[in-house]
């Protein structure tokens, strides 16, 4: 079966999703301190690349890539209830694009995986 | 075999093998990430030689014009010379051909320069051996016409007392530059636009202005000029001048309460003047141009009114490159 990223339409649908997600994230006070004092759109490109690997697009992150990406966030307190915030975000964003709810699981389910690499454990 | 040239090395690219690679392989600082094309953190911009199409999927039309390309994409069948995309070790010399008074206190100097640019680009200025500054074109690129930059004196500031003192004309200076992918694109002539821009960006954005209205823009055009003191209310003569009486353009002027007041002056913030005046922005491009942390700021805001990402133009901030002169070694990244 065809990845969700490719029945979505590929990049230009991963473009709306970070528009929706991005502003999410930057409104929500449970991790929008993370995003503050860099360029926002540089930032956006990130979220479309990682919003690109959960749904399925082509990947090549590897857990040392995770783990070097996020190292000054833990150190700046990046804990287990941030990434619950993320994958709530990040779910919410695919319902709000009309994902059904299973496959709205299977992304969430893959961007849990990298957890324990993005919070350095 | 494609030669690769970047920032003092000179690399044999062997087939099939992607920029980003070669560089990396020969001990070159650069940043990546994804290296599917997709986080755009490897993007370099080639300066001299074609890059392939493939190599500019997702970049914004600027970028595209500019030879910007993703390093991890790019396999060249041909040679090509490289440069960080907001730095450039391309310097030109300049003769001053005049020098005023402008409105409010401000500073304009004009110079005769053959250099290729954009409306909305900047150029470091550097005026002798150590003291360079970052100046935003305010003219347009047009045969015989001298390029054109907008100052405000800050006291104490070396470049600032070379403008408003010690320059004469017929001086010469360097040019280090363009640079900068905030500029008009022309296309989709209805869609409305905004300009935004504070203190050191006001000048790109009346660039920016100006390249819109000659390439007869059709959509709404608003200028948002954010005052932080009464310089920046500089423009407003020059924004007349240019007003035809046909209304293709607003401007606004957003300051705190005590500065002014008058027609087309709001009190307030630029979040509140956003809401007020236009409600939404989805579907609305914008260019926004100034002090780093006010340039953020405003992104946000524009966004947050529901403008799309890929919508909203602006330049990431870069140190001033290095003077006139300076060899760039490897070790020199762009910060
Ligand atoms: S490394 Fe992400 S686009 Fe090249």
């Amino acid at each position: 079966m065809a990845s969700l990223y490719e029945r979505l339409g590929g990049s230009q649908s991963v473009d709306k999703a970070v528009d929706i997600f991005y502003r999410k994230v930057i409104m929500d006070d449970r991790v929008s301190s993370f995003f503050d004092g860099i360029d926002m759109l540089e930032q956006a490109q990130k979220q479309k690349a990682f919003l690109t690997v959960v749904m399925g697009g082509p990947n090549v992150y590897t857990g040392k890539d995770m783990r070097e990406g996020h190292k000054h966030l833990v150190a700046r307190g990046l804990n287990d209830s941030h990434v619950d915030a993320i994958i709530e975000l990040l779910s919410a964003t695919l319902t709000e694009l009309g994902v059904g709810e299973a496959e709205v699981k299977e992304v969430a389910d893959l961007a849990n995986s990298v957890r324990s690499d993005v919070l350095n454990r | 075999m494609a030669r690769l040239k970047f920032e003092g090395i000179e690399i044999e690219a062997t087939e099939d093998v992607d920029v980003l690679s070669a560089l990396l392989q020969a001990g070159a600082n650069v940043a990546f990430s994804c290296r599917i094309g997709v986080c755009q953190s490897c993007m370099l911009r080639s300066v001299k030689g074609d890059v392939p199409k493939e190599a500019q999927t997702g970049l914004r039309d600027s970028q595209i014009s500019e030879n910007f390309f993703l390093a991890c994409q790019c396999v060249p069948s041909n040679d090509i010379e490289i440069e960080r995309p907001y730095t450039t070790q391309h310097f030109l010399e300049g003769i001053v051909s005049s020098v005023d008074d402008m409105a409010d206190g401000m500073r304009r100097l004009r110079i005769d320069a053959e250099l290729a640019y954009r409306a909305g680009q900047y150029v470091t200025l550097w005026v002798d051996g150590q003291t360079g500054h970052r100046c935003s074109l305010a003219s347009l690129p047009e045969a015989n016409s001298p390029l054109e930059f907008h100052v405000k004196p800050v006291a104490g500031d070396r470049f600032s007392d070379w403008v408003t003192r010690d320059v004469n004309i017929g001086d010469t200076v360097r040019l280090q530059g363009p640079v900068g992918a905030t500029f008009y694109v022309p296309g989709h002539t209805q869609q409305p636009i905004i300009l935004a821009g504070t203190g050191s960006g006001l000048p790109a954005i009346y660039g920016i202005l100006r390249d819109a209205l000659q390439n007869a823009h059709q959509g709404d055009i608003h200028f948002l000029a954010e005052a932080q003191d009464e310089k920046d209310l500089y423009l407003r003569s020059l924004l007349s001048e240019l007003d035809d009486g046909q209304n293709r353009f607003k401007f606004h002027h957003i300051v705190r309460p005590d500065l002014a007041e008058g027609p087309g002056i709001y009190q307030g913030a630029m979040a509140d003047f956003i809401e007020d005046e236009f409600g939404t922005l989805a579907g609305w491009r914008s260019f926004i141009c100034g002090d780093p942390p006010a340039v953020e700021r405003i992104k946000k805001e524009i966004f947050l009114a529901g403008a799309s990402l890929n919508e909203i133009h602006s330049d990431p901030y870069y140190q001033i490159g290095n003077p006139p002169g300076h060899i760039p070694s490897m070790s020199d990244s762009a910060s």
